[in-house]
Formats: C-alpha cells, structure tokens, sequence
C-alpha cells in the first residue's frame, strides 16, 4: 500500500508514480510490480481510420476520366482550337493542390509549397497569360505577385516552424504579408499602366497597414485589450 | 399512428428521441461511449464470461442490435449474431464504435484480471440500462462460476419474457407539454490544456468510503450530487480565476434519470441534462455559496413539469416536419455542423450520479467496486461519473486533457476533508 506523499491519496499497488502529480513511487524493499494486475491494460486499440491514400487514388482516376475524353473529343472535332488546354490546366491545378498531397506518405511542407507555387504559376500561364493578357501581362503583374505571395507563404511556414507561436503573433504575420504582397502588387499594376488596379491596392494595403498597427497596439496594450473585451463581450 | 410509433417490434425499432442524435456525432473526437466496470474478487475466466453474455443476450432484446440506416432517420435492427466476442481489455477505453466492426454490436464487453467492463454506445441505452446489463452479465457470470445468485434490484431474471415496455420509447410516452422550453444558454467556460491523442482519453478514479462523503454532505445539507457538482465548479472557477482570462459562466451538467418521476422501466435512454451555473463576473463565490447555489438551481429545476417541457420539446423538435423529411445525410451534415459550433459549449464539466447500486444480497460480499465512467468529451477537462456499492463510492473522472490538475484539486480537497481516497488510472 503506497501513499502520495505530495497529494496524500492511496495510489494503485501497481502505480510506478501518483497520476495526480507525478511524484515516482519508490519503495526501497518492494521494487518488482511485473506480477501485481494494474486496473487498465497496456494495450491501446484505434479503429481503423479511412485510407486517406486509397481515397486520393479514386479521386485522381475522376480526374483523368473528363480530361481524356476531353482531349479525345477536342483532337477528333476541332484541332485547330486546342481548348482541352484549359480543361487539363485546371484539373491539374486543382489535383496538385487537393490531391497530392494526401497520395504521398509524408510530404514536407517546403516541397508542398514549392509543388503549390509552380502549379499556381503555370495555371495562370496557361490559362490566362494565353488567353486574356499574354506575355507582358504574365511576366509584368502575374508573375510577381504570384512569387512575393509565394515567398511570403514561405516566411511564414518558415517562421512557424521555427518554433510555437501565439494566435495573435499568427494574425499579426498574416497582416505584414498581405501588406508587403499589396504594395508589390500595386507596384505591378502602376509599372505596366493598370492605374485603377494599382489604387485599388493601394486602399486595401493603407487598410491593412492600419489595422495592422491597431492589431500592434492591442496586443502590448492591455487597456485596450480590456476595452475590446468589454465591447465585444458575449 | 402514436400507439404505432410506441410499439416496440423485435425485428426493428426507432432509436429513441434522445438516441436520434448519437450516429450522426460520432466521431473519433467524441464517441459517445461510456463504460459500466464490476470488479469481482478472483480473476475473471473469459470462456465462462462469453458464455453468460450468451445465455443475458435473449433478455436483452434492445442491446442485441445494429444500427441500420434508413432514408431519412437511422434504426435499429435485431443483429442476427447472437453475441459479440468478448475481449482483454484495452487501455483507452470508449473509443469510436463503428457501425460495421466488431460484428456490428453497439457494445463491447471486455475483461481483465478481476474486472468485466461493458462500453456501450449511448444511441441504445442510458447509465441506468447498461448498469442493469452489466449487473445481469455478472450475476449470469457469477452463476455459472457456481455462486447462487438470485435475480432482484439491477439483476434482470433472464427467463422471463422482456416486458415491451423495456423497449419502449419514453420520451414519446410521457411528452406531453405544450409549451416550449426556451434554450437560452451562453457559452461557457472552458479549461485549456493539452488535448490526449485521437481515440484515448484519461480516466482517473477515486475510491472513498461512501457513509463519510454522506456524512460531510449532510453535515453542509445538501445531497451528494449537490456536493460534488458544488465542488467542481469552484475547482473551475479558481482555474479559471488562474488562467487570468475573461471570466466565462461555469456550468456543470447533471443528467436526471426520469424513471425516478415517471413509472417507466425502459431500458432505453429516458434522462434529461439540468444545467446549474454560476457567473464569476458576479464576484468570488465561496464554496458553502456555491453549495447553496447549486442545491437551490437543482432542486429548482428538477421540477416535474419543466422537465416535461424539456423532454416535449426535444420531441417536438424530433417531430418538426421540416426536419423530419430531411434526407439522413442532410441530417448527419446539419448535426455534424451544430456538433462543431454548439456541442458541449454551453456546460463546463458534467457529473452523472448512478447513485447506490441495488442489487441481490449474494453478489454483494462478491463484488469488489462498481465504476462508472461516462465517455470523453470534446470540450470537457472533467466528465464525471459515480457509482455506489455497499461502502464505497467510486468516482471517476474522464478527462480529454494529458494534465491532471482538476483530478488532483479535486481529489486532495477531498482527503484535506479527512476522506481516505484511493487512486486508479489508465495515465502511465
């Protein structure tokens, strides 16, 4: 019969320490517990969960159906007009970022990124660059804003496995990228003449910029920590 | 068509209106499994325990099913085996049952050294009706192993014929009230800490001597339930007070079984959850204050027709022909939906009091302990239940957090009282 020294409760006689406090139970006489029954098993059971992999596979193979019968329909009908293009950039876009991930066992988050940002950026290439704005459009404003969104998603991936972080210090990292991803967007905008585009980032980067200051100021300052919970009490 | 609904059916049957909600929050995160624990004095033979689930199972025509889904509402459906395997048992009890394992059965039963251990998925039964299983199970175990055990209290005869109304939905009986009970309630408090791993949960039991918690309950005049209720709400209200946040209610659930008010002997879910809180924004309670206002708010609530008016207006809601006629998986998405945005948001800890067990004289020089421990929570730090046998009670906290702070406040106050309190654990 061993007792808790520190919370002076009656532990099991198979207990190696008290579960309330963790204080090691020691009895210099009575060392062997292998033959006293703990109350609970040492094996633990999980049900089977559902193979995420499994899942990924038939969702690849929905994929590819309309994208074959896609091309074989645009190859045999008109193929002076390539438009199965759009069809197989989309699915693959949507496959890279939804899909992948869950077909390999472990995916680092870097790779995951780097898979992300060429998807992303060939979509776009493909898609639109060709379609609407061509060559200058793509290289000018799609490209850069594509790449500073990307290395700032990086940074932040970076920043927050570095080590545990406050929600607060998340939401304040998130303001600083989308500030730094405005300005270099409207940067783009106003070098290739989308006057109109650049001022329209310009108003949503000065409303970041201010509530990331606001955001900066309720965090170190506990009045007005005290004041927001006060008026936003439910 | 409301005899018709009412009519149990051997074959088939509606799961009751408490019931309906279950399948569709089932989840790795919250199982809705609780487990039903008797400690006898030898070691438990599992061929001869196999055998008594055979020879309990007739007698127990709601737990020998399956869950079946229909268009628009799950049902339960005879299971054509006659009983599940019995197994060692595991150290993380109460994890998710899935309709399709374990031959399709809504309960495992296990054993290990002197314990057999019932978990049992809340869509069929209650603590009451698991514990008359359980108490069955161990008789008809007791029985083969030689010992004369008589049927009587909790010990179902397993010859008779089960009466119809065993399986019979109260809440549809006995509903009757027109008016609505408002559901009003904030979101409380809730203590932080770091979540177990998927499908585990810690339980953490103390076993006291019961005439001595009656006495210190008496000595402050309120009842046992009120007691403990009482003491798990200060324990969150100064952890709360610790964590230096903004001060949220602090709740604590207590399920009334409702066969204690209406003549019913249903073996299906027939119990309602009160709610008894206090607002520390109000200022520090003491701990006789909070005794007092605890008791007041229990006996207050526990009032016959406000408890009709919750049980009619959970069967209204069941009734409600725009729900009614909503496609199963619009149901599962629609609960899976208010299960993530409401569940357990509105209480703080919960504490289900099976009370002193009765059972046949025989068995009790047979039985070591009676555990009851309600199933993890998604939000609850502290799910309790307890359960009495002769002299001891035995109170078990099931705990979703890897720290163990309440349990250790809670059971230190306890021996500060002079009550000697011994501890078992599945926490290596």
């Amino acid at each position: 019969m061993s007792y808790c020294v520190n919370c002076g409760v009656e532990l099991d006689a198979s207990a190696k320490k008290c579960v309330l406090c963790d204080t090691p139970v020691y009895h210099p006489q009575k060392e062997d517990k292998k033959d006293i029954v703990a109350p609970y098993s040492n094996i633990s059971v999980a049900p089977q969960s559902i193979k995420k992999k499994f899942i990924a596979l038939i969702v690849t193979y929905i994929f590819l159906i309309p994208n074959i019968v896609c091309i074989f329909i645009n190859l045999f009908t008109s193929p002076e007009n390539l438009w199965f293009i759009f069809v197989l950039s989309t699915s693959l876009l949507l496959w890279v970022v939804l899909v992948f991930p869950f077909l390999s066992r472990k995916l680092h988050p870097y790779m995951m990124w780097a898979f992300d940002t060429v998807a992303v950026a060939l979509y776009v290439f493909v898609f639109h660059a060709k379609n609407f704005g061509g060559d200058k459009w793509y290289f000018g404003i799609a490209l850069p804003i594509i790449l500073i969104v990307s290395a700032c998603v990086l940074a932040f991936i970076y920043w927050d496995r570095k080590r545990k972080h406050h929600w607060t210090s998340k939401v304040l990292h998130v303001f600083v990228d989308l500030v730094i991803s405005l300005s270099v967007a409207s940067a783009c905008f106003f070098l290739n003449d989308h006057i109109v585009k650049s001022e329209i980032c310009l108003v949503l980067d000065a409303c970041c910029l201010a509530l990331l200051f606001f955001w900066l100021y309720a965090n170190k300052s506990r009045k007005v920590r005290a004041w927001l919970s006060k008026k936003v009490f439910v | 068509m409301a005899e018709n609904r009412q009519r149990p059916s051997f074959d088939w049957f509606r799961l009751d209106n408490a019931g309906i909600l279950f399948p569709g929050q089932n989840t790795s995160k919250w199982s809705n499994i609780f487990r039903f624990t008797i400690e006898l004095k030898e070691d438990i033979d599992p061929d001869i325990l196999r055998q008594a689930l055979l020879n309990v199972m007739p007698r127990f025509p709601g737990f020998d099913v399956r869950m079946r889904k229909g268009l628009f509402w799950y049902y339960l459906e005879k299971n054509p085996l006659p009983a599940p395997f019995v197994r060692e048992d595991i150290q993380n009890p109460c994890y998710r049952v899935k309709f399709k394992e374990g031959d399709r059965f809504l309960f495992r039963v296990y054993y290990h050294g002197k314990r057999i251990s019932v978990d049992l998925f809340h869509a069929i039964s209650d603590g009451y009706g698991s514990a008359n299983f359980t108490c069955t199970l161990v008789a008809e175990y007791l029985r083969l192993k030689g010992h004369s055990i008589p049927a009587g209290g909790f010990v179902k005869d397993i010859h008779e014929e089960p009466p119809k109304t065993e399986l019979q939905d109260a809440f549809h009986k006995y509903a009757r009230h027109k008016a609505g009970h408002a559901i009003t309630d904030k979101h409380v408090y809730h203590p932080k800490g770091t979540p177990v791993p998927k499908h585990h949960v810690n339980f953490t039991s103390g076993i006291m001597s019961f005439p001595d918690i009656k006495r210190i309950a008496k000595e402050k005049g309120v009842t046992i339930t009120e007691f403990f209720a009482a003491m798990l709400m200060d324990i969150h209200c100064q952890k709360q007070l610790r964590e230096s946040r903004k001060q949220k209610e602090v709740s604590v659930q207590v399920p009334i079984n409702l066969r204690n008010i209406y003549p019913s002997d249903t073996m299906r879910n027939f119990s309602v959850c009160l709610l008894v809180k206090v607002n520390p924004n109000l200022g520090e309670y003491t701990f006789d204050e909070l005794l007092q206002q605890v008791a007041l708010q229990l006996r207050l609530e526990r009032d016959e027709k406000k408890l009709n008016a919750m049980i009619s207006q959970h069967v209204k809601l069941e009734k409600n022909p725009l729900l009614k006629y909503l496609p199963l998986p619009v149901k599962n998405l629609g609960l899976s939906v208010a299960t993530l945005v409401a569940a357990e948001k509105t209480a703080t800890a919960y504490l289900s009091n099976l009370g002193p067990l009765d059972l046949p004289q025989e068995m009790y020089p047979l039985i070591e302990k009676i555990v009851f421990t309600p199933g993890p929570g998604i939000h609850h730090a502290a799910r309790c239940g307890m359960a009495t046998i002769g002299d001891k009670l035995i109170f078990t906290f099931a705990n979703i957090l890897e720290e163990a702070d309440i349990e250790r406040e809670f059971f230190t106050r306890l021996v500060k009282m002079g009550v000697h309190v011994k501890i078992e654990s599945n926490r290596n």
